[in-house]
């Protein structure tokens, strides 16, 4: 099982569904997280369902016939055999999600995590050389797909550390 | 006399290639001094390292102990633990060396981003040590 993470807006949900299409086996860790209900309460700051990550990493090790698994936590879920890293610069990033009508408060949280690489440092820290990074910077959604599918099959490497936004910081 | 010592805000940013030190007033509205590793060391795969970290750090202790300041409350934002693999760890680096250019060293708070659509991970308060 391969898991494609990244922060909110990066386009996993996207890539993730052109894999199906080309015939993986794909599910999305937020909508296993509501449907089954791996919720242990609500952040007080943020108001988000904060995810029994545990029961629903346990969920994904038993279904059967699972390629890729997509979701801004599923590099949480040790059972990954590889981590892909989807990367948007900040200053896209920022569009997609005031499109989203985030209020400002959670698209800026999001943009310093995108800029500080938390979840590829979350991601590396765990799986180590497991884990990939891919700048979908302006790159097309079957671009992204593309690098995946090499990525999969082991002609491409990306090795973490390879995307660097922390310039967005500096005021 | 106490309140005539001005006091400031270090925030510390660590991503895995770099570490940031912005130096603000105690507002946070006026930025002081900024430095970044990459701005201090050559090689640009040593821009995370601790040594880099320092660097930045002396050199914004060095910018707000030229505007008076004495003493800096420190906001840390760093994904990583501290874990064998950590990435950047420049933060932990970063606080040592502002003490040791003769800062005094405040509340040290984490606040560190978390990404979050509806869902996020628990401990929204990360509580971590710093
Ligand atoms: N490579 C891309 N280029 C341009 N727009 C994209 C790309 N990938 C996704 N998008 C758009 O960005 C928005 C967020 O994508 P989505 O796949 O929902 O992100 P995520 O699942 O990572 O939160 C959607 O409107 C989608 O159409
Ligand atoms: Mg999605």
């Amino acid at each position: 099982m391969i898991c494609i993470t990244g922060t909110p807006g990066v386009g996993k949900t996207t890539v993730a569904g052109i894999l199906r299409d080309r015939g993986f086996e794909v599910i999305s860790l937020g909508e296993l997280i509501r449907q089954k209900g791996f919720v242990l309460g609500r952040d007080p700051l943020r108001g988000y369902l904060e995810a029994d990550i545990e029961a629903a990493c346990s969920h994904l090790q038993e279904m059967e016939g699972l390629d890729v698994v997509e979701g801004h936590l599923s590099h949480l879920c040790r059972s990954c055999s590889m981590v892909i890293v989807l990367r948007l610069h900040p200053e896209v990033l920022r569009g997609r999600l005031e499109g989203r009508g985030y209020p400002e408060g959670k698209v800026l949280e999001n943009l310093e995590a995108e800029a500080l690489d938390v979840c590829t440092v979350e991601a590396f820290e765990i799986h180590g050389e497991r884990v990939h990074e891919v700048d979908t910077t302006g790159r097309s959604p079957h671009e992204v797909a593309d690098i995946i599918t090499d990525i999969m099959n082991g002609s491409r490497v990306c090795p973490p550390g390879g995307v660097d936004f922390s310039g967005w910081l500096l005021g | 006399m106490a309140e005539k010592e001005k006091w400031g805000i270090a925030n510390i940013y660590s991503s895995f290639n770099n570490t940031i030190i912005t130096i603000t007033d105690i507002t946070g509205a006026e930025t002081i001094t900024q430095w970044s590793g990459g701005k201090v060391v050559r090689a640009d795969r040593q821009e995370s390292s601790p040594f880099a970290a320092m660097e930045a750090a002396t050199r914004a202790a060095d910018d707000a102990k030229e505007k008076g300041i004495v003493g800096l409350h420190i906001k840390v934002r760093a994904p990583g633990g501290n874990g064998p693999r950590t990435p950047g760890p420049g933060a932990q680096a970063a606080i040592r060396a502002l003490a040791r250019a003769g800062m005094r060293i405040g509340k040290i708070e984490d606040v560190t981003p978390i990404p979050h659509d509806g869902t996020g991970r628990p401990g929204g308060k990360r509580g971590r040590r710093v």
